[in-house]
């Protein structure tokens, strides 16, 4: 049996009724992030990114510089012929290198962190977009 | 008539008439009397007649007044799915914007963990990168292999202190070791 047009009414309004909970819900949490960000509880993804690669190359010319500066007194603390340092320094570079270079291979890494920061993220999170389970918010 | 107006119900026959009349149905007073009397429309037990009642009545027993006429359910009907796709729509739109912000910023906290999380990555690599320095400059030179531990403590003090660079906050919470260099070195 087809339905009629007031079963096609009743389930338009139901239908109705949980769009505009939908709508309020995911205005909320447009109005939280958006109040979130104003009050500076969020960086820009670019400026944490640029942040991570200027890091990354401060640390990478840090240990370059140990190489140029340190293989002396390494080579005196093996017992290395001293004539061979320049040759050492140029195959100690090509080490750092080939150890950086992993990092910048699409590759994921296991590494243990505290729980604390990991904790204090997800309470951030609650803090900012309420309950993960709350329709309409997605848990990043 | 407006659709949101109608009240949901009707305490005479009267006022169900004057309703089946603006909704475009085809009915008269006696008619709507006898349709009561005959148990067609059947008023709620204190007496009025529920909108949904004569609703369903007016499916069932009338004929609209004027076929090409929009009758008031249509209407209503047209209206319904209007709200609906502007409310789906407007609910799209936000959560498009609320996943733009999302993929253009980053929690702080998420921030400090992704950092931690760096920092955690290089510091367990760095005795492997220590080791393998000190191999590489053993076999370069043709060092005394029996010295490796040694050298291997002095590289990754260095090594260390270059991390320190990287992420300057964590070093009070670290305070290992590697911060003095050995002793046998100074």
């Amino acid at each position: 049996m087809s339905p009629t047009r007031l079963d096609r009414i009743e389930r338009l309004q139901r239908e109705l009724a949980e769009a505009r909970i939908r709508q309020a819900s995911v205005q909320a949490r447009f109005t939280r992030l958006r109040r979130a960000i104003e009050e500076g509880r969020f960086v820009s993804r670019n400026e944490v990114e640029t942040d991570l690669a200027r890091r990354a190359n401060v640390f990478r010319s840090m240990v370059e510089n140990i190489v140029y500066t340190e293989t002396e007194r390494l080579v005196k603390l093996v017992n290395g012929d001293p004539d061979r340092v320049a040759t050492a320094i140029e195959s100690l570079m090509d080490v750092a290198e080939t150890w950086f270079d992993q990092f910048a291979a699409d590759r994921e890494w296991s590494v243990y962190v505290p729980s604390e920061p990991v904790m204090a993220v997800e309470a951030a999170r609650r803090e900012v977009f309420g309950n993960p389970n709350e329709k309409g918010t997605d848990g990043r | 008539m407006d659709v949101n107006s109608v009240p949901d119900v009707f305490p005479t026959v009267a006022e169900v008439l004057r309703y089946l009349h603006e909704a475009g149905w085809r009915v008269s007073k006696s008619a709507v009397y006898e349709h009561v009397r005959t148990g067609k429309l059947l008023p709620s037990k204190n007496g009025m007649f529920l909108r949904r009642t004569v609703d369903r009545y007016a499916q069932k027993w009338l004929k609209p007044r004027n076929p090409d006429e929009v009758p008031e359910q249509a209407l209503q009907l047209k209206r319904l799915r209007a709200d609906l796709r502007r409310a789906r729509e407007r609910a799209a739109l936000v959560q498009s914007r609320v996943e733009r912000l999302m993929r253009e910023y980053l929690l702080r906290e998420q921030v400090a963990l992704d950092l931690a999380s760096h920092r955690a990555l290089f510091q367990g690599l760095l005795p492997e990168l220590a080791s393998r320095m000190v191999e590489v400059a053993i076999e370069t030179t043709e060092g005394d292999p029996a010295r490796a531990n040694e050298a291997k403590a002095f590289v990754l003090h260095h090594l260390t202190q270059c991390l320190e660079a990287y992420d300057p906050h964590s070093e009070e919470e670290e305070g290992d070791e590697s911060d003095t260099p050995p002793a046998d070195l100074e």
